[in-house]
């Protein structure tokens, strides 16, 4: 990487239990970006996006952001830096949206003392930002899966990340809701405020929203030379028939409607 | 919480921090012993201020070295129960989670056994106490794997450890003689009947202690209540919170479980009740754990010491008090929140 800024991820491998999960994974993320990780059930899509935000650590391999080792970040300094919104949301207590808005503040708000005014001003922002303002009183455990995914946009966004990681951030989202937050994260990259890696499973979506999509597959644990990545880069030379067969195994074909592509099965 | 209250709720909330206080004043004119309210508040008053008044020395002994300090143990015992609790249920995210949960009960009730069958001369309170956090410090142990401890090893390791100390429980109570047994079962049941002077002096400064910490790290709680990967996200640190969280908690329960025995109820169910009424944001629920504990706990002690013809051990009224204000709430509050 030259100019240095953005993700640098350099040879990452990572087995659980002896069974590799990622193997090898090379790849470079500018900044101001959308970049989007694609691929079926467990082919390392979430592992990776863990990886990068270093809460796994790698069985071997580095993860660069902004030329900074990130295993040597303090967990304060890479949550200032980086939001991750994980895929499944639970809560047993019914606190508040605010309250767990609340706690992407965390890294900015001394041990022994509590959210303050600005703390409160900010997660009320990022509520706006995502649309969710009006449920901001709502227990957390009581509003739908689609409000508690937007909350936890909203908390991620309250750490004032300059990278942002989503896991299939539109899984429980309305039609409406799924386009609504697409965009959202899409304007985020754009007006420079964030880079954003997120995984999707919809190759229309992905198609859409990324600046970079990044085909992936399930590795045989067996096969050790056998890498995860099948293409990266611009999401049209991505997203063929030929690349699509080897990470999903299925024939589709590609369609062009009004300067779009599409990608339909056959 | 953050948001407008309900105006009565805000009412309600200053009662309730104001709460202890009413609950002691109240206490001190209760008891067997009939003294005049106008003799004890004469006695009060004089003695703030230093000065001798001519009551008979009974009366003083009474209030001064029997109801006093019962109040002022039923209060610790009762804050640093709720607080304990609170905390508990917050490091397990789970409503059924009391402050025994890691063997804390068993493994006093173990050390008090063995002290009054082995070595009567040794002070129950020291082997309670150490056996208690000895209890806890096993369960941590067993369940810490690789630097992390997850609450489902932490629950089960706990659910192992009490089953272990209450076998050696009932080693000791087969082998001992009926008037040891008597005194185990009587301290197993807990009261508040020998506080003193000197009980609260040796416990009020571990429990202070746990207490203090739990409250000045209270908003962390909302932060690990969420989860593990979902607080190490923002920054926290949640192992290093878990066991911070799992020490204050112990040193509460502990010190004063050593000293007044194994009373239930309390530190399960006060938190609930004010999470039911005032919402799970641990900023208004650890000081609402504490006054209102610590009233609860006096105002059960003062039936259990003069509600009846004899004195009942307040592990067994706090129940019978506690369940059915329980109910009501959780009939009132749909669920109690919990989903």
């Amino acid at each position: 990487m030259i100019s240095g800024k953005g993700i640098l991820i350099d040879g990452v491998s990572l087995s659980y239990n002896g069974r590799s999960v990622l193997n090898n994974i090379c790849m470079e993320i500018e900044k101001g970006r959308v970049i989007t990780l694609l691929g079926p059930n467990g082919c390392g899509k979430t592992t990776l996006l863990k990886v990068i935000n270093g809460l796994l650590p790698p069985t071997s391999g580095r993860v660069y952001v902004d030329c900074r080792d990130t295993s040597s970040m303090k967990p304060g300094e890479m949550a200032k830096l980086m939001g991750h919104v994980p895929q499944a949301q639970r809560s047993t207590f019914p606190f508040t949206i605010l309250d767990v808005v609340l706690t992407g503040r965390f890294s900015y708000i001394s041990p022994l003392s509590k959210p303050g005014e600005r703390d409160i001003e900010k997660a009320y922002r990022a509520l706006e930002m995502v649309g969710a303002l009006h449920i901001a009183d709502r227990p957390y455990n009581q509003v739908s899966g689609g409000e508690r995914q937007l909350a936890m946009i909203a908390r991620a966004l309250a750490q004032e990340p300059s990278f942002l990681l989503l896991d299939e951030p539109t899984s429980y989202l309305d039609f409406r809701n799924q386009i609504r937050i697409l965009k959202t994260v899409r304007g985020f990259a754009e007006s420079g405020l964030m880079t954003v890696v997120m995984s999707l499973h919809d190759p229309s979506h992905a198609l859409m929203f990324s600046d970079r999509i990044v085909l992936m597959r399930k590795i045989d644990g067996d096969c050790s030379d056998m890498n995860n990545v099948v293409a990266m880069g611009e999401p049209v030379s991505v997203m063929t028939p030929e690349n699509i067969r080897k990470a999903y195994g299925i024939d589709v074909e590609m369609l062009e409607i009004k300067g779009r592509r599409l990608l339909f099965p056959l | 919480m953050v948001g407008s209250p309900v105006p009565y709720k805000k009412y309600l909330y200053i009662f309730l921090i104001i709460s202890p206080l009413i609950a002691m004043v109240l206490s001190l004119f209760i008891g067997k012993f009939t003294i005049s309210p106008d003799d004890i508040i004469q006695m009060v008053i004089f003695n703030l201020m230093g000065a001798e008044t001519s009551h008979p020395s009974v009366y003083k002994t009474v209030v001064f070295e029997v109801r006093l300090p019962r109040v002022l143990l039923g209060m610790l015992a009762g804050a640093s129960l709720s607080v304990s609790g609170a905390a508990f249920q917050a490091i397990f995210r789970n409503p059924l989670v009391s402050p025994y949960i890691l063997g804390l009960s068993s493994g006093a009730a173990f050390g008090a056994a063995l002290s009054i069958a082995l070595a009567p001369q040794f002070p129950v309170q020291l082997s309670a106490l150490f056996f208690s956090l000895l209890a806890v410090g096993f369960a941590y142990y067993i369940a810490t794997s690789r630097g992390s401890t997850p609450v489902i090893s932490l629950l089960l390791a706990g659910v192992i450890v009490s089953a272990v100390f209450d076998s050696l429980l009932s080693i000791i109570q087969m082998a001992v003689n009926e008037r040891a047994l008597q005194s185990i079962v009587y301290w197993l049941m807990g009261s508040l009947a020998t506080a003193s002077w000197s009980k609260i002096h040796s416990t009020l400064p571990l429990a202070l202690a746990g207490c203090a910490v739990i409250y000045l790290l209270r908003w962390r709680l909302n932060v690990l209540a969420l989860g593990d990967e979902e607080a190490r996200s923002v920054g926290m640190n949640p192992e290093l919170y878990k066991a911070v969280f799992v020490v204050a908690a112990s040193l509460a329960a502990s010190s004063v479980v050593s000293v007044v025995g194994i009373i239930g109820f309390v530190g399960l169910v006060i938190p609930h009740m004010m999470r039911m009424i005032f919402g799970p944001d641990h900023t208004h629920l650890i000081p609402l754990c504490i006054t209102f504990g610590a009233a609860f706990m006096v105002l059960v002690d003062d039936i259990a010491r003069s509600g009846m013809g004899f004195e009942v051990p307040v592990g067994v009224i706090t129940t019978l008090i506690g369940a059915p204000f329980f109910a009501y709430l959780l009939r009132s509050t749909r669920s109690g929140g919990w989903e």
